[in-house]
């Protein structure tokens, strides 16, 4: 990638007491990029976060960001960058307006800024509320509006769109994609497969502390297209699934010349199915994973999601 | 400039979590009421003159109660609220540091603590020399800082509102009850002119009574010295845990 390198992870190790929350984690993130670093509650997505953004020490190793070893940050690298977690709060009692002008006035904003990110969020018309009356979704528009507020270069995401509904869930989605353009680069950590692949440039599949891959999401569902399907639907309706045996392709070959297919697709693996191969872990077993019901996903609240 | 701004910035959080939090603004009105209602019984018991000594419990009723209510129980409250709504970290993530946060938070109530004990002389008709007074500021103000500390090294082991007030009792009962009842209890008494609010209350009371206060060696030792060891202690607990430890 020609783009500007942000932040740089090499063998990042972190050991509490006996227990090894990341091992040898190494990667990169440039300027316009999301990476995802994905997996189960436990994964030690936090605790990376936590690491890069000087809130916590590594065992071994050295994480880089914006040219900084993350050892050697102070409170002025917040300036430059933004950070969200799952439970980032609001002052409930002020208004939204207020929320973000008292962090206007911290990280030296102008005011004009503050009008600018209220109609950016669609919380404009909500300004006047005070901060604990507005909705999930809302609440965490107000938190992203804030931790963006100052332009950050590198923007933290940890689970920003947990316990959401669907519709802000894409609302939230949109205005990343809109950071991205930017020249933002988020480092985005998720148990949500479908919003990893709908949002992601790279992923990183984290198991134990480890990265099992990464890669860009379609380059991963390819890696693990071991045993290539054919999906076929006919004009009888009924559904074949075929391979890439001599005999199953002389058959598809027969059905399109006879055009007798109405719909043909390939069967490569999603991100939930790879990250289970690739790690041998399966996420967010209660939610039902394959078929990407984020409907689902979004309307529960977090669970725990490492199931053997 | 930068860290100014940044303090004063905490400092307009602060001010507004203390005028929407009626558990927080319940210390400063409960004092000041307290001691107006018991001037009034006084009052109202002995004619309209109150006696001098009844003046000076008065008063040190006022300090105890103002000392721990708005000192340590105020700041532990405010620190503590923003860990259960999950807005410290998130300060500390917007490039607030430790220092400007402890300025910040400790700010209001400093000035409150300081404001509320100033107003008991004209609460309580107590007059005050020019001499008298200044001994009384500079008590009230060291008074006043050696609570706030208190109060940050709570905050800074509870975990919410709950648990500061929990943390919060066996402090109040050493600094608050115990010059409180000196008076009444011979064993108390002794104890008492070892803590700042019993230096406070026993310079609060002669002032009170008309007698020319002379802050001594060792009431100077002990007022400065629990603030730097609140200082101290302070700053370890803040080493060892942040303001939130993980």
């Amino acid at each position: 990638m020609s783009q500007k390198i942000v932040l740089e992870l090499n063998a990042v190790s972190k050991r509490y007491k006996t227990e090894l929350a990341l091992k040898d984690i190494s990667l990169t993130l440039c300027e316009g990029e999301i990476l995802g670093f994905l997996g189960p509650s436990g994964a030690g997505k936090t605790t990376a976060i936590k690491i890069i953004t000087g809130q916590l020490r590594q065992t071994s190793g050295e994480a880089r960001i914006l040219g900084t070893d993350s050892e050697n940050l102070d409170a002025s690298i917040y300036e430059r960058i933004g950070v969200v977690s799952d439970q980032s709060g609001v002052y409930e009692k002020m208004t939204v307006q207020r929320n973000l002008e008292i962090f206007a006035s911290i990280l030296e904003v102008p005011k004009s800024r503050v009008t600018e990110v209220l109609q950016k969020t669609g919380l404009y018309e909500h300004r006047k509320k005070p901060a604990g009356k507005l909705s999930k979704g809302q609440g965490q528009r107000l938190v992203l509006a804030r931790a963006v507020l100052h332009k950050p270069r590198i923007l933290f995401l940890d689970e920003p769109t947990s316990g959401l509904d669907p519709a802000t869930a894409v609302q939230i989605h949109e205005m990343l994609l809109e950071l991205k353009k930017e020249g933002m680069a988020i480092f985005l950590t998720t148990h949500n497969m479908e919003e990893a692949a709908c949002l992601c440039d790279r992923v990183a599949l984290l198991c134990r502390g480890q990265i099992a891959e990464l890669d860009s999401p379609e380059a991963l569902c390819i890696k693990y297209n071991t045993k290539k399907q054919y999906r076929v639907r006919l004009e009888d309706k009924t559904e074949v699934t075929l391979t890439e045996t001599p005999e199953d392709i002389r058959k598809l070959s027969e059905l399109l010349k006879e055009n007798k297919v109405v719909t043909l697709h390939s069967c490569e693996p999603t991100l939930e199915q790879v990250f289970l191969q690739a790690t041998g872990y399966r996420l967010n077993a209660e939610q039902g994973i394959s078929q990407g019901n984020n409907q689902k996903h979004a309307g529960g609240t977090r669970r725990k999601g490492v199931v053997r | 400039m930068k860290a100014i701004k940044k303090t004063w910035a905490v400092a307009a959080i602060k001010y507004e979590a203390i005028a929407h939090n009626m558990a927080v603004l319940t210390g400063p009105l409960m004092t000041i009421g307290l001691v107006l209602v018991m001037r009034f019984i006084y009052q109202d018991k002995s004619d309209g003159i109150i006696s001098p000594e009844a003046l000076a419990s008065l008063l040190v009723l006022g300090i105890s109660l103002n000392m721990c209510m708005n000192g340590v129980a105020m700041v532990s409250t405010l620190i503590s609220e923003e860990k259960e709504k999950h807005t410290l970290r998130v300060l500390m993530t917007a490039s607030v540091t430790g220092g400007e946060y402890f300025a910040g938070t400790i700010l209001f109530p400093f000035l409150l603590t300081v404001g509320i004990n100033l107003l008991f002389l004209p609460i309580t008709g107590c007059s005050v020399n020019g001499a008298g007074f200044a001994v009384y500021l500079a008590t009230t103000v060291i008074g006043a800082a050696t609570s706030c500390v208190i109060g940050t090294i709570i905050g800074i082991y509870a975990k919410n509102q709950m648990s500061a007030s929990m943390l919060c009792m066996p402090v109040l009962f050493v600094f608050m009850l115990i010059p409180l009842f000196a008076g009444l209890i011979e064993g108390l008494e002794k104890i008492t002119g070892f803590l700042f609010t019993g230096v406070l209350s026993e310079a609060a009371g002669e002032i009170a009574q008309g007698r020319v206060y002379h802050l001594g060696a060792f009431q100077t030792a002990v007022l400065l010295s629990e603030l730097v060891i609140a200082v101290l202690l302070f700053l370890l607990a803040y080493r060892k845990n942040g303001y939130e430890k993980d």
